[in-house]
């Protein structure tokens, strides 16, 4: 039997509805209860609001490259299966490494071989799944004592603890900033970089001048956009 | 009077507890379920298809995958947690694309409603921006799915095609600059190490080490911080 008719046929796909609807139960669950503790400590509604429609639109963009992960995969893993690892704490280099590592453990070229058969693909299934655990397994078991013990820092540091959370946020900032500022072998990415940074930059300059908040709401997704599109423009001048 | 307000902080302090306890309670039995519901999908294919699965040549691929990826689950929520709080974490770490989606819609979402990371305002942001998130990239995803044949070719249009190859540096410019420049007496060491370190390793491999390497450079930047800080002190008195 080819793989693909398992891959691409019913049974993995209400499976993986199965998991892909238990996780949008979640994301609500958690929605409504800090919704409601939100409006016990006195965040204005509004404020609430605007947290999720900001979001969910900036998180559009995001998305697409998703979706080229998807059919990236699908010529060899199906419909399904990346369906479920894109939507349920995947990534696209992970999945696709994942399963090519798989395949040849299996002794397989990779996972584009067309002797890859239905064993195979299961078995990918079970790599690709427990492989990615342990960021939820240790949640489970040492988060809460994690986040307890923050809270005692906190507590106990002073004016300097308060300081922490925003020091963090800049380490991981630069992490993510530099090699996309310094992506030498692909020009186009400093240029995207630059243009997106400053744009940001410019547009938040622009609201405060002209006391518009909705400019502020909306210059994260504006500003990539800006980006993206100088990045095609350059692309087409050079 | 004194008294009072004392009584009044000591049953705010207690609501608070009871509210985080009821977080992490939603938080583990939620994942708890989610990994049962993952393992369920290869298990399940396993029974159904009669296939005999060989379990140590999945274990040779697996545990060198668990090598690199067990570790980048673990730094990644000692990383990410203090700024998205306890609520948002277990919710991130569920759906995933953390650093490229979900922190940036938190941290985004928390500038908005001018509230500051690691405070308990900034966790109900958090929680609300991660979750509409997560069920927009569910909704594309699925969309996506259904109708992959008639957007493959605006996906992979040749005049699109740098501006969506691009999306990450554009993210990162929008995401990082505005906190960069704000707080640039902390970040100049941070950005400093990790522009030479870039050059050295190069953009390739600064990505693969990404997650390794955030433990190290959040350190360097509550060092900084710290120094800063005592600067501030000093001059003060």
């Amino acid at each position: 039997m080819n793989y693909m008719n398992v891959a691409n046929g019913k049974v993995l796909f209400i499976l993986c509805a199965i998991v892909i609807s238990f996780v949008l139960i979640q994301s609500i669950l958690f929605i409504s209860k800090s919704w409601k503790r939100g409006l016990e400590i006195g965040l204005d509604k509004e404020k609430m609001k605007k947290a999720i429609v900001s979001s969910a639109t900036f998180s559009i963009i995001p998305s697409l490259p998703i979706l080229l992960i998807l059919l990236m995969l699908m010529p060899t893993l199906g419909k399904f299966f990346p369906w479920l690892r894109l939507s349920v704490l995947g990534s696209g280099t992970y999945e696709y490494m994942a399963a090519d590592m798989t395949a040849t453990a299996l002794g397989f070229k990779g996972m584009a071989d067309p002797n890859v058969d239905v064993a195979a693909f299961v078995t990918v299934m079970w790599v690709m799944s427990l492989g990615i655990l342990s960021g939820p397994i240790f949640n489970i078991i040492a988060l809460k004592k994690y986040d307890s013990k923050l809270k005692d820092m906190s507590k106990s540091g002073g004016g300097f603890m308060a300081l922490v959370p925003g020091a963090m946020l800049v380490g991981l900032l630069c992490v993510f900033l530099a090699p996309n500022l310094l992506n030498f072998k692909n020009p186009l990415s400093i240029s995207t970089t630059i243009v997106s940074g400053i744009s940001i930059l410019g547009l938040g300059t622009l609201s405060k001048k002209l006391n518009n908040k909705t400019i502020q709401e909306f210059a994260f997704p504006v500003s990539m956009i800006i980006g993206m599109m100088s990045s095609i423009l350059i692309g087409m001048a050079i | 009077m004194e008294n009072k307000k004392i009584n009044n902080d000591k049953s705010i302090d207690t609501r608070e507890v009871e509210y985080q306890n009821s977080v992490h309670k939603l938080g583990r039995i939620s994942t708890l379920i989610v990994i049962a519901l993952i393992v369920a999908v290869p298990l399940t294919m396993t029974i159904v298809t009669g296939v005999k699965i060989d379990v140590s040549k999945m274990m040779v691929a697996l545990s060198s995958l668990l090598m690199v990826f067990g570790i980048v689950g673990v730094t990644e929520v000692l990383s990410y947690a203090p700024i998205l709080g306890s609520g948002a974490t277990y919710l991130s770490f569920v759906t995933g694309n953390i650093g490229n989606m979900k922190l940036p819609a938190a941290t985004n979402a928390m500038n908005i409603a001018e509230v500051e990371p690691g405070t308990k305002e900034a966790e109900v942001i958090s929680i609300l921006a991660i979750g509409a998130s997560s069920v927009v990239t569910t909704t594309v995803v699925f969309i996506g799915l259904l109708f992959l044949g008639q957007l493959s070719p605006i996906l992979e249009n040749p005049i699109l095609k740098p501006g969506l190859d691009n999306m990450m540096p554009a993210l990162m410019g929008a995401f990082a600059t505005p906190y960069i420049v704000g707080s640039f007496k902390t970040a100049r060491v941070p950005l400093g190490l990790a522009m030479i370190v870039t050059v050295i390793l190069g953009s390739e491999s600064m990505n693969t080490y990404q997650s390794i390497l955030l433990p190290l450079f959040i350190g360097v930047s509550v060092l900084s911080t710290h120094l800063n800080y005592k600067k501030g002190l000093k001059k003060a008195k």
